[in-house]
């Protein structure tokens, strides 16, 4: 697969990670967001994600290439909140409705596959319910292959990863109710 | 003769050990460890199985403690990546896969490819006397044709602990004819390549040594790894294709970078990283 952007993504971490050792409330000013999002551009990424301890910044970038940005900050934080580009919309599929579905994202770069061998079946399929154990895919980084757990319940309502396709750390896999 | 041994019976003398056939015997092969317990503190052979990866798994899923080898001197079901069959021929090579728990960090578990290509090229290179390649990332060579190779997998147990699958297969005592056709013009063995024919229980005994140097040394020692995955490379410096799953790729294999993945400058002189894909060495036989 192309790791194409591993030094730009390594740049991504660098901008968050400087950005949170600014002062001991860990924030992220306007600018700090429109670099990340400049990178994800840059990368193409369609998302982001930093959680520390009472912090979480998740960047989504939606098809029309405009960056989404959702924060979820503790309420006993006092964190300067940086003006949203958009309305924090990211979790709900255009045209899902006020249905809140759950996402289980690549926890690393890779190769994406959904069965574990091309004659074999998938691992899950649409309609299909999910625990936390269940395998739902395989992701390969120099011929090493991990299997992915759901790490959630629900149902597959979406599999949005295409096998034998490229994907990037954070990239929404599936989508789940 | 259980497992192979010959043991010659002299009334009023006792037992006497006349010699062996060549049998991978667990208490042999950890007896041949000069090191060891480290990585490795259990050493099971079965005669068969259906893939002695399967087999690691379900002790990995099973919460068992990484260290745990696993050979097998027949493989039912051998594989290769994607269930690609892997020609396992009864007590001819060394077919045998490592239940891991790396302390390493999970991101850094795709040094363990490299890391145990450079363990696999050391010990071929010692019981053939012959230089070893490595072809990036997963497979050895001797005189350009594959004398091993590695499947590495990993999984989360029930208690949410992640494990790894080393496994690797070697082929040690082929002749050229053992060898299935579709891959008799790619494959070798150390007996085809030098003429030597090789104790699997040493050679297996001297891979686990081998790896309980490398893999210790993949957190802050890794450069060094790749800077032997380099030496040993048979892409490096070559004009080659790879297929990966961006699609078909054609470029100067440029070098290793510090994760061990390949660089490949690209015709218009991009460079590509990469982390896997389906390498030929093209035009330049």
């Amino acid at each position: 697969m192309r790791g194409e952007g591993g030094l730009d993504l390594r740049e991504t971490r660098r901008v968050a990670s400087a950005a949170f050792g600014k002062q001991e409330s860990p924030t992220l000013d306007l600018k700090d967001i429109k670099e990340l999002i400049a990178l994800m551009r840059k990368n193409d990424l369609s998302a982001f994600k930093l959680e520390q301890e009472g912090f979480k910044i998740s960047l989504k970038r939606g098809n029309d290439f405009q960056p989404v940005i959702s924060t979820a900050l503790p309420t006993q934080m006092s964190v300067p909140v940086a003006a949203p580009a958009a309305p924090a919309a990211a979790s709900a599929p255009a045209g899902g409705g006020a249905e809140k579905l759950k996402e289980i994202t690549s926890p690393m770069v890779g190769t994406f596959y959904s069965a574990p061998s091309p004659e074999a079946g998938p691992f899950v399929t649409v309609g299909q319910e999910v625990t936390e154990e269940t395998t739902v895919c395989i992701l390969e980084a120099m011929k090493v292959m991990n299997e992915i757990k759901a790490e959630c319940r629900g149902v597959i309502v979406e599999i949005l990863g295409q096998s034998g396709k490229p994907v990037q750390f954070g990239q929404p896999l599936f989508r789940l109710r | 003769m259980a497992a192979g041994f010959q043991i010659e019976d002299r009334p009023g003398l006792g037992y006497r050990l006349l010699g062996s056939a060549d049998r991978l015997v667990a208490d042999d092969v950890l007896a041949r460890m000069a090191s060891g317990g480290e990585l490795v503190r259990e050493v099971v052979v079965f005669e068969e199985t259906d893939s002695t990866n399967d087999y690691a798994a379900r002790l990995g899923r099973d919460a068992v403690a990484g260290g745990v080898m696993v050979f097998a001197e027949r493989q039912t079901s051998g594989r290769g990546r994607f269930g690609r069959r892997w020609d396992s021929a009864s007590h001819l090579g060394i077919w045998g896969s490592l239940l891991l728990r790396p302390t390493l960090a999970v991101a850094h578990w795709p040094r363990l490819t490299t890391g145990t290509a450079v363990a696999i090229a050391r010990v071929l290179q010692e019981a053939s006397g012959l230089s070893t390649q490595i072809k990036w990332p997963n497979d050895v060579q001797l005189g350009g044709r594959k004398v091993a190779g590695i499947l590495m997998e990993t999984g989360i147990d029930r208690f949410q602990q992640p494990f790894a699958v080393l496994g690797f297969g070697i082929n040690v005592n082929h002749a050229a004819g053992d060898f299935p056709d579709e891959i008799a013009a790619l494959a070798t063995s150390v007996l085809c390549a030098s003429g030597r024919t090789a104790c699997r229980a040493a050679l297996a005994a001297a891979l686990l040594e081998e790896l309980e140097r490398v893999l210790p040394s993949l957190d802050a020692g890794f450069a060094g790894v790749v800077a032997e995955a380099s030496r040993r490379s048979s892409l490096l410096g070559r004009w080659v294709r790879l297929w990966t799953p961006g699609g078909a790729l054609e470029g100067f294999a440029e070098d290793l970078d510090e994760e061990g993945r390949l660089r490949l400058r690209l015709g218009d002189g991009r460079i590509e990283t990469l982390l896997g894909g389906e390498v030929s060495l093209s035009g330049a036989h």
